[in-house]
C-alpha cells in the first residue's frame, strides 16, 4: 500500500482521476478511429463467403454433446432404477404396515398404492416422457441419446 | 469482421449442439423430480402441501424439454415469425447472406440486413437458449427452488422467441426508415 498518497486531499484526487479518465477516453477514440479507417477503405473485408468450419469449436461440441448424452442417459437409467426400487419397497412396506394393528390407517393404504404405481412409472420412464411430449407438443420426443444440432428455417 | 463472423457462428454451432443435450438431461430430471414429488406427497414430510399440481408440472415439462424444438416452432408461429425449428444429426454450416460486399447495395438498409443475416444463427441460438432457461427457471419457481416470479420467466421466454427470426424483425424495423419511398 502506498502511504505517500494518503495526504492528498479528496478534491485533488478526484480532479486527477477525472483528468485520467478523460485522457483514456481521448486515446480510446483515437484508437477506434484508427482501427475504423482500414474497415472503411477495405469494405470487401466485411464478411464474405462465410462457411462453418468442420473442425471448429462448433463441430467439436458434437463430440462433447454425444459424451454428455451417453453419460446423461446412463445416469438417468440408474436414477430411475433406484427410484423404482425405493418406491416398490416403500409401497410394499406401507401395505404391510397398513395391515398391522398398531399402524392401521388410510394413509398407509394410499402410500402403498402410490408406491407400487410409481414403481411402474419409474421403470418405464422413457415411455412416460414420450407420452408427456405428446401431451405438451402433439408429437413424439425429438431428443435422444444421439447428438443432434438445432437448425432454423425462416419462413420469411 | 470476417473473423468475428466466423467465431460467432462457430459459437452458435456449439450452442446448437449443446442445447439438445441440455434438453435431454432437463427432460429426465423434470420427470424424475416430478414423479418423485408424487411419491413425496404420500409421505408425512410432503413439500407440496396445498400445491398438489406442482409434481404434475414437472412431468408435463419433461415432455416440453423432450420436444423443445417443436415447442419453439409453435411459439414462433404464434408470434408470427414462422421460423421452423428442427434437429439434425450433422454439422450445420451457415451461408453468408451477402455474396459481394455488404457495403454495396441500394442503401444502408442492405448493409444492415446483411450484417444481421451474418449473425442470425447466433441470435437464433441465443434466443433458443434464453427460452430454454426461462422454462427451467419457471419449473424451479413452481417447485420453490427460486424466488423468480413466473411473469419474469414468461417475459424471458417471449424475448427468446422474438430472437428466433432476427432478419424478419430487422426488415420490419428498417421498413420505417426506408429510402425508397
Amino acid at each position: 500500500m502506498n502511504l505517500s498518497r494518503t495526504g492528498t486531499t479528496s478534491a485533488a484526487r478526484l480532479t486527477r482521476l477525472v483528468t485520467q479518465r478523460a485522457g483514456y477516453r481521448q486515446r480510446a477514440v483515437t484508437a477506434l478511429g484508427t482501427l475504423a479507417v482500414p474497415i472503411l477503405i477495405a469494405s470487401h473485408a466485411l464478411a464474405q463467403s462465410a462457411t462453418g468450419s468442420a473442425n471448429g469449436i462448433g463441430a467439436q461440441m458434437q463430440a462433447t454433446a454425444q459424451e454428455g448424452l451417453t453419460a446423461g442417459g446412463f445416469v438417468a437409467a440408474a436414477c430411475m432404477y433406484v427410484a423404482a426400487f425405493i418406491c416398490f419397497i416403500g409401497g410394499v412396506w406401507a401395505a404391510w404396515q397398513s395391515r398391522n394393528e398398531q399402524n392401521r390407517s388410510p394413509g398407509k393404504v394410499g402410500m402403498a398404492i402410490a408406491g407400487i404405481v410409481l414403481c411402474g412409472l419409474f421403470a418405464t420412464g422413457p415411455q412416460w416422457i414420450n407420452k408427456a411430449a405428446n401431451t405438451a407438443s402433439g408429437g413424439s420426443a425429438t431428443v435422444g441419446t444421439q447428438a443432434q444440432a438445432y437448425q432454423f428455417t425462416s419462413g420469411g | 469482421m470476417q473473423g468475428l463472423v466466423n467465431l460467432v457462428n462457430d459459437l452458435a454451432l456449439a450452442m446448437a449442439w449443446l442445447l439438445p443435450m441440455a434438453c435431454y438431461i432437463a427432460a429426465w430430471i423434470a420427470f424424475l423430480t416430478g414423479t418423485w414429488g408424487l411419491w413425496q406427497q404420500r409421505q408425512p414430510q410432503n413439500p407440496f402441501v396445498g400445491r398438489p399440481w406442482v409434481p404434475w408440472i414437472g412431468i408435463v415439462l419433461s415432455g416440453v424439454f423432450a420436444t423443445f424444438d417443436r415447442i419453439l416452432t409453435k411459439s414462433t408461429t404464434s408470434a408470427g415469425l414462422d421460423t421452423q425449428v428442427a434437429l439434425g444429426a450433422s454439422v450445420t454450416g451457415y451461408t453468408d447472406a451477402a455474396t459481394g460486399s455488404v457495403i454495396s447495395g441500394t442503401g444502408p438498409e442492405d448493409a444492415i440486413l446483411s450484417i444481421v443475416s451474418n449473425f442470425a444463427l447466433f441470435f437464433e441460438m441465443f434466443g433458443a437458449w434464453a427460452a430454454f432457461m426461462a422454462v427451467v427457471a419457471w419449473n424451479a419457481s413452481a417447485t420453490g427452488k427460486t424466488n423468480r416470479s413466473k411473469l419474469s420467466c414468461l417475459i424471458q421466454f417471449v424475448f427468446g422467441v422474438i430472437l428466433l427470426n432476427p432478419v424478419k424483425e430487422a426488415t420490419w424495423i428498417l421498413s420505417h426508415w426506408t429510402t425508397s419511398g
